[in-house]
């Protein structure tokens, strides 16, 4: 009895094998899996047999089925591995995409180019311990003007085209006025800068518009000096083109600071042997800048014998300008969004 | 301003140092040298030639055909200038030759005759001036002869950039700069050659000042000819090099002296002169003056006017008159050498729109030694060019005040301190010294004495010692040198740091573009926002650019609206965003403005942030909708929680009134977002769906923010409901989420409307509101025994409301 029982799981054992050799899909395994091992399987039925014989035959049957069970499930497994793997090399040799092929564009967000370096800035200048500050963009004649040493009728007045608004005030021509504000405000010793938008009366091309922006730079202390200044700007520079600029300081007139200065960076194109960029001259002009005149510090309150400061105020427009080689500052204020959303 | 290498070399020895080198020192240690332009060069092989014949071009109406003797050989030369005619002396460009635009010239035929080479214009030699001739020599030109040797062209100009001098009286001049170079290059500066015979003579002729104040002193020098004699070929050229014309030699000297040390002077015609007189007035109401360039000018009291015994002669310090102009007839000329005050010219050629270069000198606050100085150096120069004149050596003179040379005290050490650079007072003392100061040690300071000539408004502070010291020292020479300051943290700013979040999530996360508007407002714009804007809403201009611009704007929109409008022309999804500032009219306060610097009065300013999106075609669906997920991301993001609610009180002029939301936080109105109005949208012509939403943000960034507190994450898994109801349309789901949120009580976590709906199926007036219900709880696993209950309060408290579970 127990005899032809064994013999019969031996015969499906061997069954089994051959069918799971033969098989070629996953599907056709768990066939031979349900045949064979499956609850009403051959060798399910054959194990129900089991209740009829001895012990000793119960015990030798039942191993015998197990052995047979985790035989088939073992050689189930390695061919299902078989068969898998060799699916997915089928696949790995079929699936190919186009890496050329790109996604469907996303509507994608820009920040205003003038802004974005404007931003910029004001992170570097934080880092180096600047406190960012802000003012009215219509500004008293004073701050604009006498606080800086530009009293009324000052030729000076000349190289800056106001608007003026109704009540004797102006858009302010510069971010400068900020200097007397945040003196007032802070007290000294300080270092701030103040960007923001600026105001010119005069007609546009493609090099000047009547709104632009700049960003002021104020360091009051006992025994600041020109050296600090260029340092300052140096780090500047070298922060904004990721490395070390030649630079130069020359006279120029401003009437709110003594020294005034003019800060030219070397042509980054032609290394200053003169390109169209540079109109043939090497350098490029990039602020006006100076010591701090003792009479803006005196409007500022500073008492000018015991601090002196450095001021500079830079053109944000041109400087975006030359970093993405747009040739018309007129596009700045365009809202045209091919324009704005090249960058 | 333009300078004359060949004048400047007069007055300093420059031999050995090239222009470039000059430019470059002046721009480092003086003012800007913004071009550096050869004259002559390239002229080596043009010549004097002499028309000796000239006809009509057979096929061109303005052409000429001529023939043209360049000495021993006779040209055939096609010319289209006007003014070409035989027997002119001329200069003939060969062929072969490159004329400094660049042109080089070829034989060729035009309209069928060949020319061979080129009569030039002083255009096309590289002199300047107009191209509407050519240049015509004078008779004795020898033919043959090089034209740039003839014609005394061989110069260097130096352009100066005039915004550079602004503050330096003396630097108007070319004698000015050479005394630059002379210090900067350490070679003499050559004494002014003067006529030394000249002396004050009060009856010389009748002079009376009515405005001493305007002027100060006013000095007139009689000179009798014969005839005038030519202008010498030199001086016309320094003239031209100065950008000057010839124009006779007595207003050429004129103009000479001008540019060379910067006083201006009049030469008038005293036959001329009504009544052999001169006063120096005021203007009066109503008068009218001819000046030089042929225009009528009316003056008022504030201007100054120079009389004859009849009439205004001349704008003083502006500008001549025609009548009593020199000519190459006059035989007795008063010339005028005097000083102005400085802001009555500056005003009076403001108020006329007229600027001339002696307004460019008298504006900048002049020399007091210089009327006299410029009488005697006119004289001298007309005395060497013109030996016949008979020049009076006593000049008439009305005031006159003395040059002053204040001392000012400089300490070595604050000079050394300000500038960062190591200089001993020796060397301080020598760079000023070289350039005409006057230095003496005082103790522990320097005793400087500051020439006339730098002391009227230019050099008056220690500062300004200073100042001239670090320029001629090379402020290369300062080492930089990052300050020392104290650790101390920057202020923070709340607003600068709400634009950033803002910038941040718009752009970074919602798609939006940001863009920058212009602060003004043109009529049309207003007349399209808000036509019945009251009379003084906007801050208005006084001297706007165009007439059509002249307020400041009061809100971002209109600008925004116009740049959608042009966006949608070439984009189907239009989304853009600005930050920027409202400016409006401060209300009357009925007080008067009592701080000095005018701050009470100044009008406000608001930054706001307005978002906009806009889109064609089927994208139009629901844009308000998703523009308020766009807000709700960044409100989100930006830590501001608030409640959208139907706007209670006026609402801004962009909002539908049935499609706005308020934006509310703790009670207040940050903001509004809403349909256009469709009113708007028909005046800025836009046909396409725009959905507009306009924030305080100083207000925002007033606000405390309320940072996400992280929640326990409980371990067991949540229960989930989805219910839907048919919702009248005048049921808030604010209402309904209320009701939902008390019914449910603490497990339910989240509550989410996932879908809305109107259409087939859901009554009209109704929509249907389907909600996303998350139970779960800390401590257990919700059974649906525990659910449903809860789930059945709600569906029932709904209903009450007027909803009605969907089936």
């Amino acid at each position: 009895m127990s005899e032809s029982l064994l013999q019969s799981i031996r015969a499906i054992e061997s069954r089994a094998r051959a069918a799971v050799a033969a098989a070629e899909s996953v599907e056709a395994l768990q066939a031979v899996e349900r045949d064979a091992l499956g609850k009403t399987g051959e060798l399910a039925q054959i194990l129900r047999g089991l209740k009829d014989l001895d012990d000793a035959g119960k015990k030798a049957v039942g191993q015998a089925g197990n052995v047979a069970k985790r035989a088939v499930e073992a050689v189930l497994a390695e061919r299902r591995a078989a068969i898998e793997s060799a699916a997915i090399a089928v696949a790995l040799t079929r699936d190919r995409i186009d890496p050329t092929e790109p996604s469907p564009r996303r509507h994608a967000g820009h920040e205003h180019p003038v802004k974005a370096v404007m931003r910029e800035l004001e992170e570097l200048f934080e880092s180096m311990g600047f406190t960012v500050v802000d003012g009215p963009e219509i500004e008293t004649d004073y701050f604009n003007f006498e606080a800086l040493n530009i009293p009324p009728h000052h030729p000076a007045r000349d190289t800056q085209d106001t608007f003026y608004v109704a009540g004797g005030h102006v858009l302010r021509t510069h971010t400068s006025g900020m200097q007397v504000r945040a003196m007032r405000q802070l007290g000294a010793p300080l270092r701030v800068v103040a960007p923001g938008r600026v105001f010119r009366n005069e007609t546009q091309d493609a090099t000047h518009e009547h709104t632009f922006h700049q960003l002021e730079g104020l360091v009051v202390d006992e025994g600041i000096s020109i050296a600090h200044l260029k340092a300052v700007l140096d780090e500047l520079l070298a922060r904004l083109f990721g490395e070390r600029v030649e630079t130069r300081l020359r006279p120029h007139h401003f009437p709110f600071v003594e020294p005034g200065l003019e800060l030219d960076f070397q042509c980054r194109l032609c290394s200053g042997k003169g390109c169209a960029t540079c109109k043939g001259g090497g350098w490029i002009e990039l602020c006006g800048c100076g010591m701090v005149h003792p009479k803006v510090l005196q409007a500022g309150n500073v008492d000018p014998e015991r601090f002196t400061g450095f001021a500079f105020g830079l053109g944000i427009d041109r400087l975006t300008m030359m970093r993405h080689a747009i040739s018309d500052i007129r596009w700045m204020m365009s809202g045209d969004l091919r324009f704005l959303g090249q960058f | 301003m333009k300078l004359s290498l060949r004048w400047l070399s007069e007055h300093v020895d420059l031999a050995g140092i090239t222009a470039e080198e000059i430019a470059r020192q002046l721009t480092m240690k003086t003012a800007l040298i913004e071009g550096v332009q050869p004259i002559g060069a390239g002229l080596g092989k043009v010549v004097v030639g002499h028309v000796l014949q000239r006809e009509k071009h057979p096929n061109a109406d303005r052409l000429s055909a001529c023939k043209v003797d360049i000495g021993g050989q006779v040209m055939d030369v096609v010319c289209g200038a006007p003014n070409v005619a035989a027997g002119q002396k001329i200069a003939y460009a060969p062929v072969g030759c490159t004329l400094p635009n660049g042109l080089t010239l070829e034989a060729r035929k035009i309209r069928g005759l060949m020319s061979h080479g080129m009569i030039c214009s002083t255009d096309e030699l590289g002199l300047g001036g107009d191209h509407d001739g050519i240049l015509v020599l004078p008779a004795d030109a020898p033919v043959g002869a090089s034209f740039r040797e003839f014609w005394g062209v061989d110069d260097v100009v130096f352009e100066i950039d005039n915004k550079s001098v602004t503050h330096r009286a003396d630097l108007w001049g070319h004698y000015g700069f050479a005394r630059e170079l002379a210090a900067i290059f350490g070679r003499p500066l050559r004494p002014l050659e003067l006529d030394a015979t000249l002396r004050p003579e009060p009856a010389a002729f009748a002079v009376r000042v009515d405005d001493p104040s305007g002027c100060p002193c006013y000095l007139a020098l009689k000179v009798e000819l014969e005839a005038v004699p030519e202008t010498p070929r030199w001086m016309a050229r320094r003239l031209e090099a100065a950008g000057m014309r010839p124009l006779g030699l007595l207003v050429d000297l004129s103009n000479y002296v001008m540019l060379e040390i910067g006083q201006p002077t009049h030469p008038f015609d005293q036959d001329r002169l009504a009544g052999a007189r001169i006063v120096v007035r005021r203007g009066q109401a109503g008068e009218k003056l001819a000046t030089l360039d042929g225009q009528s000018r009316e003056l008022n009291g504030e201007d100054l006017v120079i009389a004859d015994g009849e009439r205004g002669v001349a704008i003083a310090g502006v500008m001549g008159g025609g009548a009593t102009e020199v000519s190459p007839s006059t035989r007795r000329m008063l010339l005028e050498s005097a000083a102005f005050e400085a802001v009555r010219v500056r005003r009076t050629s403001g108020r006329l729109g007229l600027r001339s270069e002696a307004v460019a000198r008298f504006e900048k606050t002049l020399d007091a030694a210089l009327p006299e100085l410029a009488l005697r150096r006119y004289a001298f120069l007309l005395r060497r060019l013109a030996p016949a004149a008979k020049i009076h050596a006593g000049f008439a003179a009305a005031g006159g005040a003395h040059p002053r040379t204040p001392t000012l005290a400089l300490r070595p050490a604050r000079a050394r301190m300000k500038l960062g650079i190591e200089l001993s007072d020796a060397e301080m003392t020598r760079l000023l010294t070289s350039i005409g100061f006057e230095v003496r040690p005082d103790s522990e300071r320097l005793a400087v004495t500051v020439p006339s000539f730098r002391s009227r408004r230019d050099v008056v502070a220690e500062d300004d010692l200073i100042e001239e010291i670090g320029r001629l020292a090379g402020y290369e020479r300062a080492v930089p040198t990052l300050p020392r300051l104290a650790v101390k943290p920057p202020l923070p700013d709340p607003a600068r740091r709400l634009e950033r979040g803002v910038v941040r999530c718009l752009v970074h996360e919602c798609g939006y573009a940001e863009t920058l508007g212009y602060s003004f407002q043109t009529d049309r714009q207003v007349a399209q926002y808000e036509p019945a804007a009251a009379a003084d809403g906007h801050v208005r201009l006084t001297n706007s650019l165009t007439v059509d611009a002249t307020r400041m704007r009061r809100s971002l929109v209109p600008g925004l609206l116009e740049a959608v409008r042009r966006n949608l022309v070439e984009f189907d999804d239009v989304r853009l965003f600005e930050v920027g500032r409202e400016y409006l009219p401060r209300a009357a306060s009925g007080g008067a403005v009592t701080a000095a610097d005018g701050e009470a009065s100044l009008p406000v300013e608001r930054r706001v942030l307005v978002a906009i999106r806009a889109a064609r075609g089927p994208a139009a669906d629901g844009l308000l909708a998703r523009l308020r997920g766009d807000v709700e991301r960044l409100l989100s993001r930006l830590a501001i929680r608030w409640r959208g609610e139907a706007a209670a009180g006026p609402l801004p002029a962009f909002a539908h009134p049935g499609r706005s939301i308020a934006v509310m936080v703790a009670g207040s109105r940050l903001g509004v977002l809403a349909q256009l109005h469709p009113e708007l949208a028909r005046r800025f012509e836009l046909a396409d769906a725009v959905a507009v939403a306009e924030f305080d943000l100083a207000a925002a960034a007033a606000l405390n923010r309320s940072l996400p507190k992280m929640q326990p994450i409980s371990p067991f898994p949540p229960s989930r409901r989805d219910l839907a109801f048919v919702v009248p349309e005048s049921l808030p789901v604010a209402e309904l989420e209320r009701e939902i949120r008390a019914a449910a009580g603490e497990t339910l976590v989240d509550l989410e409307l996932f879908d809305v709906y109107r259409g087939a199926n859901v009554p009209p007036g109704t929509r249907s509101l389907a909600f996303r219900l998350v139970f779960r709880a800390q401590d257990r696993t919700l059974s649906d025994g525990e659910v449903e209950p809860i789930q059945r309060v709600i569906i029932e408290r709904l209903a009450v409301k007027g909803a009605r579970l969907r089936a």
